[in-house]
């Protein structure tokens, strides 16, 4: 074995390191929207549950129903959390909001007693919350249900749009994807397009010549995708520091998954770039390779 | 699969010969056009024939349909024993596997030793036993005298060696014929002369060679059956004496 040998092996592992760093900036980007959507789909959800109705007792109902009522209102499965405000509670949070004795001027306390009733984010449509009341409403405890629907609308409105832009992006952003990745590829492989045709002329059939472009741009699409995960984790650790208890909507399984997915991504688009492309180059003549 | 012709045979001086190569009544085409009609040529095992001609006059062409790069349109072909009119794209490499074909920019694989491109060829053509595969591989880059080379890759090569390499490649699998586009085109005359003593040997071993060339000097010093392509027809020519 000569001694330049190593040298030009090194020399050609090198010259891809370049598509190996562009398929995994690309996936990066791709996965920085994975992070934005996931976010804001927790950000979505942590906006609509803390979304509260107000359940108001009549004033003559004993605390004893109360708890029962409410225990009753936590097994639902619309209910997400509920918090009890006596009567009591209610008067000191109105006096402490207006800055008054309120109680002291009217010599009695005209609060009712309630439970303020935080939903799943599934429950927070308008059909739903309608029909929520409405059940509510049936107990005969229950002397007012009050929300604040115009809020509500408003969230759904925004969630909307929002997620219509973020669908939207998210379908650019994987069409850039594939298209980079496609012509970072095909470049790799225009370069060696008469390689290919070499090899179509001594006899190798089709997919023995396909095999280890495939092979190859399975395992480029692996390492980019490893590249890109380094940089998200890297992403993630530093985002607190920038964004104040944006931690509290991390979600490490659905980062997992989006990891997995970066990493998937990149395999199968430069394996089935890989195959179109080299497929391209064997089916062309030796003249068009000019 | 393999489209088996009825192996032809003729009479060369005492000698029966196989034929290799029997093109009847062939017009090739390149595109839509028409670049040779009534090619007539039937070429025997182990003889040597060489293919002249100005550039543009079809050489390229017709050694281009011999290995399946242009489809057989009209006429009919045998070569190595596949019928060209039949061939289709999926018996393209099995056809290649019974001819050996060189280039005048050599084609090898650049990105690999000689031992590789050679190890390629061997592994594309179905050889599994790396022991074998060594073997094979020694003998012929010692037929082509390169076989202290092998760990080399090709820039490192001397055009003839390249060349020499491209013809080891060839020999690999035995070919019936081996057609050779002008492969000594890019070589001075000195090593033109190695690889065309080593084309004549290995003519004379039985594999028959048709080699497109516009070298004269060759012809001359190294005298094989000259076809002609001019004016869209190939025709015989009977020395060289009476082209010049």
């Amino acid at each position: 074995m000569s001694a330049t040998e190593p040298k030009i092996k090194k020399k050609r592992k090198v010259s891809y390191l370049p598509s190996i760093i562009s398929i995994g900036m690309v996936l990066f980007m791709l996965g920085l929207f994975g992070i934005i959507l996931i976010n804001g789909n927790k950000l979505q959800q942590y906006l609509k549950e803390n979304f509260q109705l107000t359940v108001f007792f009549k004033d003559e109902v004993a605390e004893a129903d109360m708890k029962r009522v409410m225990a009753t209102m936590q097994q639902q499965e619309y209910t997400k959390r509920v918090v009890f405000v006596s009567k009591e509670q209610a008067a000191q949070q109105f006096s402490t909001e207006i800055g008054q004795d309120f109680v002291g001027f009217l010599g009695f306390n005209p609060l009712l007693p309630s439970v303020e009733l935080f939903l799943k984010s599934s429950y927070t449509s308008p059909d739903k919350l309608k029909t929520v009341d409405i059940e509510l409403r049936r107990n005969p405890e229950v002397q007012e249900v009050v929300y604040q629907q115009n809020i509500l609308d408003e969230i759904n409105k925004n969630v909307g749009t929002i997620g219509t832009v973020l669908i939207s992006l998210s379908i650019i952003f994987l069409i850039i994807s594939i298209t980079v990745i496609n012509n970072t590829i095909r470049l790799n492989l225009y370069a060696r397009r008469f390689i290919i045709k070499s090899m179509q002329m001594v006899g190798a059939t089709h997919w023995f010549i396909i095999k280890p472009f495939m092979f190859k741009s399975i395992l480029h699409g692996l390492y980019g995708g490893i590249i890109a995960c380094l940089l998200l984790l890297g992403v993630l650790s530093a985002l607190p520091n920038w964004i104040g208890g944006i931690e509290a909507l991390y979600d490490n399984t659905q980062f997992a998954i989006l990891f997995v997915v970066v990493i998937l991504v990149g395999i199968i688009i430069s394996m089935m770039s890989s195959a179109f492309s080299t497929n391209h180059y064997l089916k062309l003549k030796i003249d068009d390779l000019y | 699969m393999k489209y088996l012709s009825e192996k032809c045979t003729k009479l060369i001086g005492n000698k029966i010969m196989e034929t290799v190569i029997d093109l009847t009544d062939v017009q090739i085409f390149q595109g839509h056009n028409l670049i040779l009609s009534d090619v007539d040529v039937k070429i025997g095992q182990g003889e040597f024939v060489y293919l002249i001609g100005q550039t543009g006059s079809g050489k390229s062409s017709l050694l281009k349909t011999l290995y399946g790069e242009i489809k057989l349109e009209k006429g009919t072909g045998n070569i190595a024993g596949f019928d060209l009119t039949k061939l289709k794209p999926k018996d393209i490499p099995f056809l290649r596997r019974k001819l050996g074909i060189v280039f005048q920019d050599f084609q090898l694989l650049t990105d690999r030793t000689v031992f590789q491109n050679l190890s390629f060829v061997l592994k594309a053509t179905g050889w599994k036993d790396d022991n074998k595969i060594k073997d094979r591989i020694s003998r012929v880059l010692e037929l082509v005298g390169l076989q202290t080379k092998d760990y080399k890759m090709p820039h490192e090569l001397s055009g003839g060696e390249q060349q020499r390499v491209v013809i080891a490649r060839a020999l690999l699998n035995e070919p019936e014929i081996i057609l050779a586009d002008e492969p000594t085109g890019n070589l001075d005359p000195k090593v033109s002369d190695d690889i065309m003593n080593l084309l004549h040997n290995i003519a004379q071993q039985g594999t028959a060679i048709l080699m497109a060339t516009h070298d004269y000097r060759i012809i001359q010093k190294y005298p094989g059956r000259i076809l002609k392509c001019a004016q869209g027809l190939v025709g015989e020519a009977s020395s060289l004496n009476a082209i010049l």
